[in-house]
Formats: C-alpha cells, sequence, structure tokens
C-alpha cells in the first residue's frame, strides 16, 4: 500500500505543478496541493521504510490477514456491484423499480433465502421508501421510463 | 440579555411544536442507531442531512444533535445484553455491564447507564452553555494565522489520539485535504483535479463521502460475516438501581461529568477517551479495584455519564471557535454550512437563537432519552433481535436515498460507493476514517486561513510564531509529536526487552 500513497503523491504533486502556484507573498491554487502531494509521498516512503524493516525481522506490526477465514469476499463485490448498478440505473428505471431490483438482489444474492421471501421483502422495501420519501418527505425522485 | 435571559428565549424556541417533533425524532433515531451495531452517528447523519433540507436550521441543527447525544445512551444497551458495544463510546461498559448482566442485573445495569448519561448529559450542558459564550468572545481576537493554527491542531490532535499507526491517521488527513481540493478554487476559482466533470466542478459532497466512508463501509465490513447474536435473556422488571448502587455511584456520576466534559473540549479527545479515563479513575480511586471487571455498577456508571458530558463538551469548540474537535462534529458543522451558517466567534451573536435553542432542546432531549431508555426499555431490546441480514438492504437503501436526494445527482451515488469500498478496504488495512473526514471538512477553510496569513505577512512564515496563540498550538503540536514518539520508543524497547527475557 505504502506504494500506493508514494505514487498518488507524485501523481498529486506533478498535476498541482500545471497550476498557478503564485509565490510565498501570495500562495496560489498549486500550492497546497503541492506540499500535500510532497507530504503524502513522505509518509508513503516511511510506511515502506517501516514495511522493508519489517520483512527484516521485526517483530513488531505482523501483517494482519485482509479477509478472515470464514469472511465472504463475494458478498462484499456482490453488493459493491449492486450499488454501482443501482446508481446507473435509477434515472433509467426510475426508483420503484430500481430499489426493488436491488432489494430483491441483495437479499437473495447474498444470504440463503426463499424466493418468495426475496419478493416481498424487495416489494415492501420499495414501496416502504415510495411513501415515506416521495410522498411523505417529497423528496424529488426519478420516475423513469415507467414514470414511477 | 443575561444567560438566564438567553436560556429563556432558547427554551421559547425549543418548544414549538416543529422543533419538539425534531428533537424526539433525532434523540429517537440516535438510540436506534446506537442500539444497532452496524451504523453510527457519523453515516446516520450524513444520511439525514439531505432531509433536513427543507426544515427550519435551528429544527435540523437541534435533531441532527439529538442523533449525537441520543446515541451515546443507546450504546451501552448492546454492551450490557450482547457484549458488544453499539457505538465504540460504550466499549468500556461492556466490562462491567456484561458481567452485571450476567449476575442477574441487567436491569439496574441499564438504569444506572441511564441515569449516569442523564445527569452527565444535563449538566454538561450548562457547562456547554457557561463555556461556550466567553471563548467565543475570544476567539473573536483570532487572524488567519491563529485560525489555521488552530485547526492544523485539531487535525493533528484527532489523528495523533487513537490505537492505530500516526503515520497512518497522516496519511488518511492528506487524503481528505486533497479530496476537499477539488474543484474550483476559493479564492482564485481556478479549476483543480475536477478532470473537466461538472460533479467533480463542484467540488466532492460531504455527504457521499460520509455516508460512503462510514455507512457503505461499515455494511461491507458487516456483511463479510453475517453471524447471528444471541440477546442476553433477562427480566427488565427492577430497572431502578437499589440505595447501595445509588450510594456507589453517585461519586463515579460526578467524576465522570467533570472528566467527560473537559476531555470532550480537546481536539481528538472525542467521546470514546473519556469513557477509558472515568473507568480508570475510578479504578484507580476504588477501595476495591480488583472488583472492576467483575460486574460493579461504579465500573457502567463512570463511562457511560463521560461520554454523555463528552458530547456536549465537544460542542463547546465547534459553536465557539468554528473548529470540530471530532468526526461527528465534523459533520455537523458540515450540516451547519450546508444550512449557510457559520459557526465560530460571531456564531453565538448573530444566531443567539439557534445556539440557545440547541442548548434548551439538549435538557429537553435528555428528558426524553431517559424516558425513552427506562420504561420503553424493552422495544430497543426487541429490536435488536432483527437480524442483520434483514437490515443492512435497508441500510444501503437510506444511504442511497440520502445521497441521491441532496442534489438529485446519480453521480454522487458513485461517488458514495467509491468511497464505500475504498472506505471497506482501507479499513481492513487499519487505516482510521476520522482523520480523512475530518479534514476533509477543515481543508478548505485551513487553505483560505493559510493563503490570507501568507498574504499579511507578506510571504514570512514566521507570523504563525508571531502570533502568541498560533505559536502556542503550533508549540503544543511539536510536543504531542515528541510524546508519541518517546512513548513509541518507550514501548518498543519495553518489547524487546521481554522478547529477549
Amino acid at each position: 500500500m505504502a506504494i500506493v500513497w508514494i505514487l498518488l503523491g507524485l501523481t498529486i504533486s506533478i498535476w498541482s505543478a500545471t497550476f498557478p502556484f503564485g509565490g510565498r507573498k501570495a500562495p496560489g491554487p498549486g500550492f497546497l496541493p503541492l506540499i500535500l502531494g510532497l507530504i503524502l509521498m513522505l509518509l508513503g516512503s516511511i510506511l515502506l521504510f517501516k514495511a522493508i524493516k519489517r520483512e527484516e525481522g521485526d517483530p513488531i506490526g505482523a501483517p494482519i490477514p485482509f479477509v478472515s477465514a470464514q469472511a465472504s469476499l463475494t458478498r462484499v463485490v456482490l453488493a459493491t456491484g449492486g450499488m454501482l448498478a443501482a446508481a446507473a440505473l435509477l434515472h433509467p428505471l426510475g426508483f420503484f423499480s430500481t430499489i426493488f431490483c436491488l432489494m430483491f438482489f441483495l437479499k437473495y444474492s447474498l444470504q440463503p433465502q426463499r424466493l418468495k421471501v426475496a419478493v416481498i421483502y424487495a416489494l415492501l422495501s420499495a414501496l416502504g421508501s415510495s411513501v415515506l420519501f416521495r410522498s411523505l418527505l417529497k423528496t424529488p425522485l426519478p420516475g423513469g421510463f415507467l414514470g414511477f | 440579555m443575561d444567560a438566564l435571559g438567553y436560556l429563556l428565549l432558547g427554551f421559547n424556541t425549543a418548544f414549538t411544536g416543529t422543533n419538539l417533533f425534531a428533537c424526539f425524532v433525532g434523540v429517537a433515531i440516535g438510540t436506534l442507531i446506537g442500539v444497532l451495531p452496524g451504523i453510527g452517528p457519523v453515516g446516520t447523519m450524513a444520511i439525514l442531512i439531505p432531509i433536513t433540507y427543507t426544515m427550519d436550521t435551528t429544527s435540523a441543527i437541534i435533531m441532527l444533535s439529538g442523533i449525537y447525544y441520543g446515541a451515546q445512551y443507546g450504546g451501552s444497551t448492546t454492551s450490557i445484553l450482547l457484549n458488544i458495544p453499539g457505538e465504540t463510546t460504550a466499549i468500556v461498559s461492556c466490562l462491567d455491564g456484561y458481567q452485571m448482566a450476567k449476575k442477574g442485573r441487567a436491569g439496574p445495569a441499564l438504569g444506572i447507564s441511564a441515569i449516569g448519561s442523564f445527569i452527565g448529559g444535563m449538566l454538561s450542558v450548562f457547562g456547554l452553555m457557561l463555556l461556550t459564550p466567553p471563548l467565543g468572545k475570544l476567539a473573536l481576537d483570532f487572524g488567519p494565522p491563529e485560525t489555521f493554527s488552530l485547526i492544523l491542531f485539531g487535525v493533528m490532535m484527532v489523528s495523533s489520539i487513537g490505537s492505530g499507526s500516526l503515520v497512518k491517521s497522516l496519511i488518511m488527513a492528506t487524503l481528505g485535504m486533497f479530496v476537499s481540493l477539488i474543484g474550483l478554487d476559493n479564492i482564485s476559482g481556478f479549476s483543480r483535479f475536477t478532470l473537466r466533470s461538472l460533479t467533480l466542478s463542484d467540488g466532492v459532497g460531504l455527504v457521499p463521502v460520509a455516508v460512503g466512508m462510514f455507512g457503505i463501509a461499515e455494511v461491507l465490513t458487516n456483511i463479510e460475516v453475517m453471524e447471528k447474536q444471541e440477546v442476553f435473556k433477562t427480566e427488565f422488571r427492577n430497572l431502578f438501581p437499589t440505595w447501595r448502587d445509588w450510594n456507589d455511584s453517585i461519586k463515579p456520576i460526578l467524576r465522570g461529568t467533570v472528566v467527560g466534559f473537559f476531555i470532550g473540549i480537546i481536539p481528538g479527545g472525542g467521546t470514546i477517551l473519556p469513557t477509558f479515563f472515568a473507568y480508570g479513575i475510578e479504578k484507580r480511586l476504588s477501595k476495591h479495584p480488583e472488583k472492576f471487571g467483575t460486574g460493579i455498577v461504579e465500573g457502567i456508571a463512570a463511562p457511560e455519564t463521560a461520554n454523555n458530558a463528552a458530547s456536549s463538551g465537544s460542542m463547546v469548540p465547534l459553536f465557539a471557535l468554528g473548529v470540530p474537535p471530532h468526526v461527528v462534529m465534523a459533520m455537523l458543522l458540515g450540516a451547519f454550512m450546508i444550512h449557510g451558517i457559520q459557526p465560530g466567534p460571531l456564531f453565538i451573536k448573530e444566531h443567539s437563537d439557534i445556539f440557545w435553542g440547541v442548548i434548551a432542546s439538549m435538557c429537553i432531549g435528555n428528558v426524553m432519552l431517559l424516558i425513552l431508555n427506562l420504561p420503553l426499555i424493552g422495544i430497543w431490546v426487541k429490536i435488536l433481535k432483527i437480524p442483520y441480514p434483514s437490515l443492512f438492504p435497508l441500510i444501503i437503501l437510506f444511504c442511497l436515498v440520502g445521497v441521491f436526494s441532496l442534489n438529485n445527482n446519480a453521480y454522487e451515488l458513485f461517488i458514495m460507493v467509491f468511497f464505500g469500498f475504498m472506505g471497506y478496504v482501507l479499513r481492513k488495512m487499519e487505516y482510521p476514517a476520522a482523520p480523512f473526514l475530518l479534514a476533509m471538512v477543515l481543508g478548505p477553510m485551513m487553505e483560505t486561513n493559510f493563503r490570507q496569513s501568507m498574504v499579511i505577512a507578506q510571504g514570512d512564515v514566521a507570523i504563525f510564531f508571531d502570533r502568541p496563540i498560533s505559536a502556542v498550538l503550533l508549540i503544543l503540536i511539536f510536543l504531542v509529536l515528541i510524546c508519541l514518539l518517546v512513548l513509541k520508543v518507550v514501548r518498543k524497547r519495553g518489547f524487546v526487552v521481554k522478547g529477549a527475557e
């Protein structure tokens, strides 16, 4: 991860160099981003140095496993994908249909569930949220091609 | 007008139907999210900020504050009944609370927790009332150098105080500050890091980022392992503590109030640190320290009081100086700014109705919370039994609607999901999210004050050391960093010596 920070810091610094830098008397919009990029590179380097030192046998701060044994990374990926799809479909499909699909997907694919239960759960969630946000709280929500 | 007159004005504001309702909704939601492990006050406040758009500013702040201090009440319920803190501020309450429940004394544990929270909450509101106006007056002398140093102090303290790595916290603060710079430059109007996107030209919104990093990331972490939780079966017939319980806990409650309130004021102090301090002090002062952790009432009275007192204490720097001492206050500052109000030295003078209205609502809110958490505790325990697999899709739904309704912009949903996934990955790698969000909120303010200072001083950085307040703050930052470094070396040496033995 340390290398990611160093590279990100480098990118920010190079990008910032294209902005007006100003001077010490009147720092421009490129001044602080450049400083931040340099700080990020410095901090990343410290992390990298620590990681190298740890590999050389420093007992403190052994690396932690990213996902625990019983954990399911699949669920995380599915949930993230579902949310991204919902974000993309919200305008064309409309609020009700998108929420119904998302709730069904989350309930059915992420946990063992009977189809009927998942459909009822999704329907109630979509209906309830439509009533709460659209009717009661007057939140403007997209209708999509179906109009609701 | 004197303080009493202002307080009456505050009660006049808080006692309107709308504000009473806002207060009730806030404290009820606060208790709910406090009880439910898996969503905290930051995520909830972020989700609800868009809903407050149509509300009057006073009602909005009353509701959002209610969520914050309400969560402190609710957090202890799961600590006592499940041995899982509903909020991080209730971690210490697990030690004696759960042991009391195992001994069949869950009722008195919940009772003393609610009563301690009430006393701590009420007394600290008076502290807030007395301390904020003079501090605000003092802050009137602050110029750009002082404000810059104060913000730097706040960010550094939040990054330094915590159990994790200082370097990782500082990386998060730097990233947060970088994200806050995306968009048009405040002073010159120059477009920075926008990739020619119209959405990014407006800057990266606080709400999508906060919902992502504190709402979505939390859900993603929790769905990795969805285990069934067993709620401790207990009777709630006798919630009121015995006379002996009262006797044992009254002093810890009073000490917890003082400790909580004053640590709450310190940037980075938050509401977690005071609970550990209060518990530690009680253990040190106790005639029977060996009994701590075995289920004694003092072990729950002190930390539960301290976290509530700290929640009021942390509002002092926000209201008086405009600088949030921790991430929840940063969200509240974000809410103020969305409503076009800047807390700070002039806040009490220019918006006395909001300040005193919020203070009065906190007194009312604490009474509401006492009722919600004593006679109605059974409801919250039933809610605890809702399985997480049925709950998390709804949390995602609220996150989506909350972010979308802010600007009716679906691109902000992508930003939310991006920061959610990033927050999840960083959380797994032990990078704290709080410094990121705090730096993001304070970033633009910090940049503006830095640039103004440099213009005033004609490019001479000595201005930050010439001004006494600024110099003191910078010296404090330096001292804290030195202390942390020394502590690290001492710990490391201790470890090596132990290892050698």
